[in-house]
Order: structure tokens, then C-alpha cells, then sequence
């Protein structure tokens, strides 16, 4: 758990919560009585200063230590009651847009944006030009905007959980409306809400002090801080600490809180949790250990087409809050030019952060390459300096994503993305010659009317489309190779078939190698001529395509075959293994699939098991590989 | 596109209404409008001319349908405070020292928020990343009214460098303009760094990395674009606590402007001047909001052209 932040806590205890309920006995004073005859004296610390007043005393002889002190209980009671009001307001409100949706959420998101543009400080003039400041004015006020932040965000958290699966069932099982916001909608809620209100409550102390300023807060002789502010106004050239110490009150505690806001904020968000904690900095490199697995055999000089991509002994680690994820634990591949790898696991397994290893585009402030060496044509990126390595992987190196949405920029049409790219590499072509090269990049992925097509912003195109013109700007810099990361999983099925043929296209006319990300052995059978299969940051069997199909020699191969779906059907996820993938933080000394493997000895437990050849090119790192104990049973 | 257009603008008008309808029914709640609508040193017959001319013997609707009317004329009655002069004259003279603080905080927040809040998100949890949050926490947290006056303290009536109060020249817009500008700077300040941090992980940055091109070509072309549609939405918040602060900031500073007019009008009880000023300041909230959904719609081709996907 990340360290508690102290110092605000401390500060709200001591100059908020605590003075507010303790306020008469903490001071012998009177706040609002005072000695005239020991008006304006300065701090004790100052000369002519008395301790008998600590801060001072303002123009009517008040001490205002006691003043500060009492104040905690007006800028405490109007945050409090302002809170109270604006989230039941805004509770219910944002429960009935989000849930109901159309008209209803209609008007109240007007009434959202309404009330957070109109002019309250102006508005509070009108009415105190009208009726006079008081108390409960000061509430309605703040609250005004409270429920409009509450309302917001309590519309937007109902609306992405009545999406949610176990709403919908809840629907049809026949519960009632009012029964689903109670029981499934309002306990979600809570850790956002926490966070708004706090930022709240420092936002309408604020209010309530400014309002008091003007004068169309509390009414004087309260003591709000507000008010003591603007009583030293006129005084600022003489006695300073009038206006000061009340102000350094309300800075004080309006920062505690907005600084205790943030903090829950990342605590209660859990996509800001995984991030670094600073202590955790990656240290150099450490000499890579090549110890067992299947690695990929050196390829001697066999007549075949030539290594574009050697991967050996990778490590790449995240260095989060909650310890080192070995996401990459030593993988040694390589893919030939025209050759198709396949990269195989469940989620999880390490795989996208192999690719994004390869190309360097890993999360920078948590991960980082720790071992091992990427060549790519005999040049080692893993060492490459930032200087160098931005034009090798433009001339080297490409890229598919899973998420066509996310893959373009939005605010761009094609043209102006294609006709960049183009001019990055070519700077010397004509615009003329660059329109065409982009029309004939479309081309090349068969997108029709492609003169049309540039004039598009990506959202006007079909995820299938995207994802084309995503392959037409890959291909631009002529690339060696491109890592497709899940580049169809989310695709309609029938244009997954069509992307597919497109790479094999596009591989067939330039060459290019293509490392297939995957979870899908439907894709791998298809396109890919090699696969490995990564669990737990490793890759536990690789071979060529055929072998693995007809004679997998590892359990965790078979569980994922045997997993995988009859017919051509889509899946997101396999998910009839027994068992989670371990903890990558927290991994075995043995091999990592023996807690799931219905195989498993005692010595599985205790070294990770060495590699095993199999056949030509085909390697499992699986100690019972050669005995194959799977192949008796049944 | 049209349809667009046409959304903003007729919601600009209903939160004109939703004003309208407070002020005029502040001005009728206190039990009697003729003792709101005139001074209180005024004639019999004067008060009774008053209550004529704004309809009071009639129905409340009606009286509603009068004071829309006046509004849209610009007539809201005349100042108490100042004699003879309207309401709408007395804010126009006032107005001008109002827009030149204003343009200049606008400026300052234009100029410090947003680099601040690129540098911030492209040196994420380094030194200068820390700073800018630092700064954006104290600017979110400090009371406006309260760094006026020490500020005055310190840098008039301290060390005398600056003029304490009013518009006076060049140097004495140092202060206000800094004291308005803080919030805005913090707000622009931390809404980019988030939308840069957003748009920074995108695939789509990822792609431009891989397409060789520079840093600096990707942080402000390729990042900074989308980034800015996120703030663009709260910017109409950010304006408005503009406002609020220029109120505050007016008064702490004597500096001439609507803001300080609205002051001292509310603390001699000059309803037409204030109401006046709070339906002229909703107007030009309303106007801005209208602005921003148009710049919205130019950053964000999405909202422009709307427009269905194309199958294949």
C-alpha cells in the first residue's frame, strides 16, 4: 500500500476537524467580544506583540487565534450541510439520468452544464442586493455547483455499469429497477464519489470564504475566515496580520484536502495502482543467464532465406508499486525474411510485451529492457541510442495493433497521415508525387476509391478499413518486418479472413517477415509457418506449424489446443484451462505451468526444466517432453 | 453539423432563461419589488411611476414578459447610485477595464498553462513535472482575495514596486492580471497534462514513433491535437471561475471594472446594477460556451461531420 499522506491529514485534524468541535474550550477568548483597548495588537512574536494574543488582534481588539479556531465550525458546518445537499441531489439525480437514459438524462446533463456556467459569485450579489447575506444563503450557493459535479460523475459510473453483464442478467431476471441501483449501481459508486466529494469539500470552503469577502457570504460579526480577510483589508499596510492568518487558514486546508483528494484519487484507481513506485528505479542491465528453454536452434547456413529478426535471451521487466513483473523473462526467437511466426499464450502470457520489446516502444516509466539482445538485420536495438534508433525502426520496423480505433489518430485524415509518412522517408518527392504514392498505398491494401478515402477522418471508415490503412502506412517504409499484434480479434469475422489474406498478400509481394501475435490457433494454422507458445513470460514450445498441431510436446500446447474452439468461430479468450497463469511478480522457481499441469512431478517444482529437441526445428521445455506421458491416457 | 450548431445555441438560450427567471424572481421574493426596484429616498409618486413602468399591478406572468422585454432592449432601470444614468450606461463605462484585466489573464493562462502542461506530461514524475503539479496544487487551492492583499503587502506596500490599486498603467496590471490568471493556469495546467498523458499512450503515437518522426514533431502535432479536446470541454468552467475571480480580484484591487461595480452596487443596494450585470455576465458565458462547441467541433472532426463508417 502506498505511504498515507500525513502531513494533510494532519493539518485537517488540527486546523479543521479538531477546533471545530472542540472551539469553546481551546481558548480563553471571546470571538466576538473584544478589548478595544487592545486593538490591532501585533503577534506575539512581533515587538509591541502580547501572548496573550498569539496571532494578534484585529480592529475590535478580538484575538484572532480564537477567531481562526471558531471559524473551523462555520467553513466546517457550511461544507458539511453544502456536501449533504449536493449529494443527495446529485446522487439521485445522476442514479436516474445514467439508469434511465434518453429524455430525463437529457435535460439533467443540461442542468449539469447549466449550473457549472452560471456566475454564482454575481448571482450571490443580486440576492444580497435584494435580501441581505445570511446563512442558508451561503448553503444554496455552494451546493449549486456540488450536485452538479456529484450529479456528473454518478451518471457516468451508472452508465458504464448498466452496461455490465451482471446488470443485464439482474434486467431479465425480472429485479426492479429501484432494487438494481440499490443493490449493484449505488456500492459502485462509493470510491468515485469519495474522491469528488473531498476535492468538494475544499472547493466550498473556498466559496463559502470568497462569498464572505464580498459580503455575500456569512453575515459579520461571524467569524468566517472570509470575513476576517476583508476586515483586514483596509488594514493590509499596518497590521498585516489581520488579513494574513485567516487566509493561511483557508490556503492551508483547502490544500490539505486537494492534495488528499489526488492521493485517493490514485488509491482508489486501479490503472493509476499498477504505476511505479519511486523506490523501485530498474538498475542497469543485468548479463543475461541463458539457462533452459526452448530457444530456437542457430540457423546454420542451410541454403534458407536469412534471419531478419534473432531474439535471444530477452528480458523485460515492469517495475511497479507492487514488485518486479517479469513480463519478459528470457525468450529466444527468430523470424526469416518472407516467414511467418506465430506468437501464441493466453493474456497475460508476456506476448504483446515482446513485441513492443522488439520495436522499443514499451511503457517508458515502468519497463524497461533489464537482458538480452534484439537483432534486427545484425544491428542490436535493445542498445540503440534514442538518436539512432528512431530512424532504423522507421526504416526497419512496423506495427499492426489490435485497436483500429486506437490506432489512428482521430483528429487526421488518411491523406494527411499517409502523405506524412510518405514525406518522412521520401523529402525530396513533389506534392504531386506524394498524393499518388498515398493513393497507391490504398491501393495496395485494397481499400476502394482511394482518392476519396484520403479526404476521410479514420472515423468515417470501418474497423476493417482502418485496420487496412493502418497496413498501407506499415508498409510505406518498406519495412523488414511488422509485428502484428492481435490484429484481427477485433474484426467481424468474415473481414478477419480478409485482413489475413491481405498480410499474406502484402507478404507474398514484398517479402517482408511477420511475427503473429495471437490467442488464436485458427489464425496461426492459417497464416503462420512457425509458432511459439509463451506462458508466464517465457516460451515454452516452439516448432513449425504442422509438429505443433499434430504432436504438441508440452501440456500447456495441448490444454490450448484442446481449448480452442471447433469451428471458425470468434473467442476472446481461452478459457478452459484449469487455473490462472501465475502471478508474474511472484514466479516459481520450477516450471511455471506445473500448478495447472495435470502432469506434474515433484522434480517440475523444483528446476525449471531444460530445453528438449524434439524434432527439426521443434523444442519443448517440458522435463516429461521426451516421455510423453499425455499420450497414454484414455 | 447544423443540427450541432443549433444544439449549443439553443442551450446557451435556456441557460439564459433559467438567469433571467432567477433574477426576476429574487427581485419579486422578498415580499415587496418596489422596495428592490427603487432607492429608498425616492417620492411616492415616483415609486408609483416605477411600479407602472415595470407592470407590477399586473399578473406575474406578465410582469415576466415586461422584464424579458426591457432586457432584451438593454433597459433594466436606473441606477440608484449613480444619478442620471441607467443601469446598461453605468456597466458600459465599466466594462472596457474589465475586458483589458481579463484579455491579459487570458494571456498569461494561454501562455504559461499550456506549455506547462505539455512539459509536464512529456516529463512525466520528473523535476519539472513535480513543479507544474505543484504549482497547478497551490493554484487550485490559494483564495484569490487573500493572495491580492498579500501580495499589495508585499510588493506595494513592502518593497514598492508595484501600485497598490486601480488601473494605473502598465504596472499595475502585474498583480491582478497574475492573481486572475493562477486558476486558470492551473486548471489549463492539469487538464492538458492528463489529455497529453491520454493521447501519449494511444497506439496512434506509438505508430507515429515507429514512423521515425521527431519528438518534437510528435508532442505538438501528433500528441498536443487530441490532447486539447478534453480541456476544451471544461474550458467554459474555467472562464467562468475567470469571471468569478475578476469579481474577487476587482475588489481586492480597486481596479475599475464591472466586477468592483457589482460590489459596491450590491453594498448600496443598486438592485438594477447588479442584476444587470449578473444577465450580462450570463450572456457572455453563453456566447463564450457557443464559441467553445464551435472550436470543439473544428479540433474534433467527429463532432464536425458526425457522419456513418464506411462498411468494408
Amino acid at each position: 500500500m502506498p505511504r498515507l499522506p500525513w502531513l494533510p491529514i494532519l493539518i485537517l485534524a488540527g486546523l479543521l476537524v479538531i477546533p471545530a468541535i472542540l472551539a469553546p474550550w481551546l481558548t480563553p477568548h471571546d470571538p466576538l467580544r473584544g478589548e478595544l483597548l487592545e486593538r490591532l495588537t501585533p503577534p506575539g512574536w512581533v515587538e509591541g506583540g502580547s501572548w496573550t494574543y498569539p496571532l494578534g488582534t484585529d480592529g475590535q481588539g478580538r484575538d484572532i487565534l480564537t477567531r481562526i479556531i471558531f471559524g473551523a465550525r462555520i467553513s466546517l458546518s457550511v461544507a458539511m450541510s453544502a456536501i449533504g445537499i449536493g449529494l443527495l441531489v446529485g446522487g439521485s439525480l445522476g442514479l436516474v439520468g445514467g439508469y434511465f437514459g434518453g429524455f430525463i438524462d437529457k435535460v439533467i446533463m443540461w442542468m449539469i452544464d447549466t449550473f457549472l456556467s452560471l456566475p454564482f459569485v454575481l448571482l450571490a450579489l443580486v440576492v444580497v442586493s435584494a435580501i441581505g447575506p445570511s446563512f442558508q444563503l451561503v448553503i444554496v450557493l455552494t451546493s449549486a455547483t456540488v450536485w452538479a459535479y456529484v450529479a456528473r460523475q454518478v451518471r457516468g459510473e451508472t452508465l458504464s455499469i448498466r452496461e455490465q453483464d451482471f446488470v443485464a442478467r439482474a434486467r431479465v431476471s425480472g429485479l426492479s429497477a429501484l432494487k438494481i441501483i440499490r443493490r449493484h449501481i449505488v456500492p459502485n459508486t462509493v470510491s468515485p464519489l469519495i474522491v469528488v466529494a473531498t476535492l468538494q469539500v475544499g472547493l466550498v470552503i473556498l466559496e463559502e470564504a470568497s462569498l464572505s469577502f464580498i459580503g455575500a457570504g456569512i453575515p459579520p460579526p461571524n467569524p468566517s475566515w472570509g470575513v476576517m480577510v476583508a476586515g483586514g483589508r483596509d488594514l493590509i499596510a499596518s497590521a498585516w496580520w489581520v488579513s494574513f492568518f485567516p487566509g493561511l487558514a483557508i490556503l492551508s486546508i483547502v490544500l490539505a484536502l486537494n492534495s488528499l483528494g489526488d492521493w485517493l484519487r490514485d488509491y482508489l484507481d486501479p490503472r493509476t495502482r499498477q504505476q511505479m513506485g519511486s523506490p523501485l528505479r530498474p538498475a542497469g542491465r543485468t548479463p543475461a543467464r541463458g539457462d533452459g528453454q526452448a530457444g530456437v536452434p542457430e540457423h546454420p547456413s542451410d541454403g534458407l532465406p536469412p534471419a531478419v529478426l534473432e531474439v535471444s535471451d530477452l528480458r523485460t521487466y515492469l517495475f511497479t508499486r507492487a514488485g518486479v513483473t517479469r513480463a519478459v523473462d528470457g525468450v529466444t526467437l527468430s523470424v526469416r525474411e518472407s516467414e511467418t511466426v506465430g506468437i501464441v499464450g493466453e493474456s497475460g502470457s508476456g506476448k504483446t510485451m515482446l513485441g513492443l520489446s522488439i520495436v522499443r516502444l514499451t511503457p517508458e516509466h515502468v519497463s524497461r529492457i533489464v537482458g538480452g539482445e534484439i537483432r534486427v538485420g545484425g544491428t542490436d536495438v535493445s542498445t540503440l541510442p534514442e538518436s539512432e534508433l528512431r530512424g532504423f525502426r522507421a526504416a526497419n520496423l512496423s506495427m499492426i495493433f489490435q485497436d483500429p480505433e486506437q490506432s489512428l489518430n482521430p483528429v487526421f485524415t488518411v491523406g494527411s497521415l499517409l502523405n506524412e509518412a510518405i514525406r518522412a522517408r521520401f523529402p525530396d518527392l513533389s506534392a504531386a508525387q506524394v498524393q499518388s504514392r498515398a493513393v497507391e498505398a490504398l491501393r495496395s491494401v485494397n481499400v476502394p476509391d482511394p482518392e476519396r478515402r484520403l479526404r476521410s477522418f479514420p472515423h468515417q471508415l470501418s474497423g476493417g478499413m482502418k485496420q487496412r490503412v493502418v497496413s498501407a502506412m506499415a508498409m510505406i517504409g518498406q519495412p523488414k518486418l511488422i509485428i502484428a499484434d492481435e490484429p484481427t480479434t477485433s474484426l467481424d469475422a468474415t473481414i478477419q479472413a480478409q485482413f489475413l489474406h491481405l498480410l499474406k498478400d502484402l507478404q507474398a509481394r514484398t517479402g517482408v517477415a511477420l511475427l503473429l501475435i495471437t490467442h488464436d490457433f485458427g489464425i496461426i494454422a492459417e497464416l503462420a509457418d512457425r509458432v511459439a507458445v509463451m506462458y508466464a513470460g517465457r516460451l515454452v514450445e516452439q516448432g513449425a506449424v504442422r509438429d505443433i498441431f499434430n504432436r504438441p510436446s508440452h501440456p500447456y500446447t495441448r490444454a490450448l489446443l484442446e481449448a480452442r474452439p471447433a469451428a471458425h468461430t470468434r473467442t476472446d479468450r481461452l478459457k478452459t484451462i484449469e487455473g490462472n497463469p501465475p502471478s508474474l511478480i511472484d514466479l516459481p522457481v520450477g516450471c511455471r505451468f506445473a500448478p495447472r499441469c495435470a502432469y506434474a512431478t515433484e522434480e517440475c517444482d523444483e528446476r525449471y526444466p531444460p530445453e528438449t529437441v524434439i524434432g527439426e526445428l521443434h523444442r519443448s521445455a517440458c522435463l516429461r517432453a521426451e516421455e510423453e506421458p499425455w499420450l497414454n491416457r484414455s | 453539423m447544423g443540427r450541432y450548431v443549433l444544439t449549443s445555441i439553443v442551450r446557451g438560450l435556456l441557460t439564459l432563461f433559467a438567469v433571467s427567471l432567477i433574477v426576476f424572481v429574487l427581485a419579486r421574493i422578498s415580499g415587496d419589488p418596489i422596495a428592490v426596484l427603487t432607492p429608498s429616498d425616492m417620492s411616492k409618486e415616483d415609486r408609483a411611476a416605477v411600479a407602472a413602468n415595470w407592470g407590477l399591478d399586473k399578473p406575474i406572468h406578465e410582469q415576466y414578459v415586461v422584464f424579458v422585454q426591457r432586457a432584451l432592449q438593454g433597459d433594466f432601470g436606473d441606477s440608484f447610485t449613480v444619478s442620471q444614468a441607467t443601469a446598461t450606461e453605468v456597466i458600459w463605462s465599466r466594462f472596457p477595464a474589465t475586458l483589458r484585466l481579463a484579455g491579459a489573464a487570458l494571456l498569461l493562462i494561454t501562455i504559461a498553462g499550456v506549455p506547462l502542461g505539455v512539459l509536464a506530461a512529456t516529463r512525466r514524475g520528473k523535476w519539472a513535472d513535480r513543479s507544474a503539479r505543484f504549482l497547478a496544487l497551490i493554484g487550485q487551492s490559494i483564495p484569490e482575495f487573500w493572495l491580492g492583499l498579500v501580495a499589495i503587502w508585499i510588493f506595494a506596500v513592502r518593497l514598492r514596486w508595484l501600485p497598490t490599486s486601480g488601473d494605473t498603467g502598465p504596472s499595475s496590471y502585474v498583480m491582478p492580471s497574475i492573481v486572475v490568471a493562477l486558476f486558470g493556469i492551473a486548471a489549463i495546467l492539469r487538464l492538458l497534462r492528463s489529455g497529453m498523458l491520454e493521447t501519449l499512450q494511444a497506439e496512434y503515437i506509438k505508430l507515429a514513433r515507429l514512423q521515425g518522426f521527431s519528438p518534437t514533431r510528435i508532442r505538438w502535432r501528433h500528441a498536443f491535437k487530441p490532447a486539447l479536446i478534453a480541456p476544451l470541454t471544461f474550458f467554459g468552467q474555467v472562464f467562468v471561475h475567470l469571471i468569478a475571480g475578476a469579481t474577487v480580484t476587482e475588489i481586492v484591487f480597486n481596479w475599475p471594472g464591472v466586477g468592483l461595480l457589482a460590489f459596491t452596487s450590491a453594498a448600496g443596494r443598486d438592485f438594477p446594477v447588479v442584476q444587470a450585470i449578473a444577465l450580462f455576465t450570463a450572456a457572455i458565458i453563453v456566447a463564450t460556451n457557443i464559441t467553445v462547441d464551435l472550436l470543439y467541433a473544428w479540433i474534433d472532426p467527429r463532432v464536425r461531420l458526425g457522419g456513418k463508417a464506411v462498411a468494408g
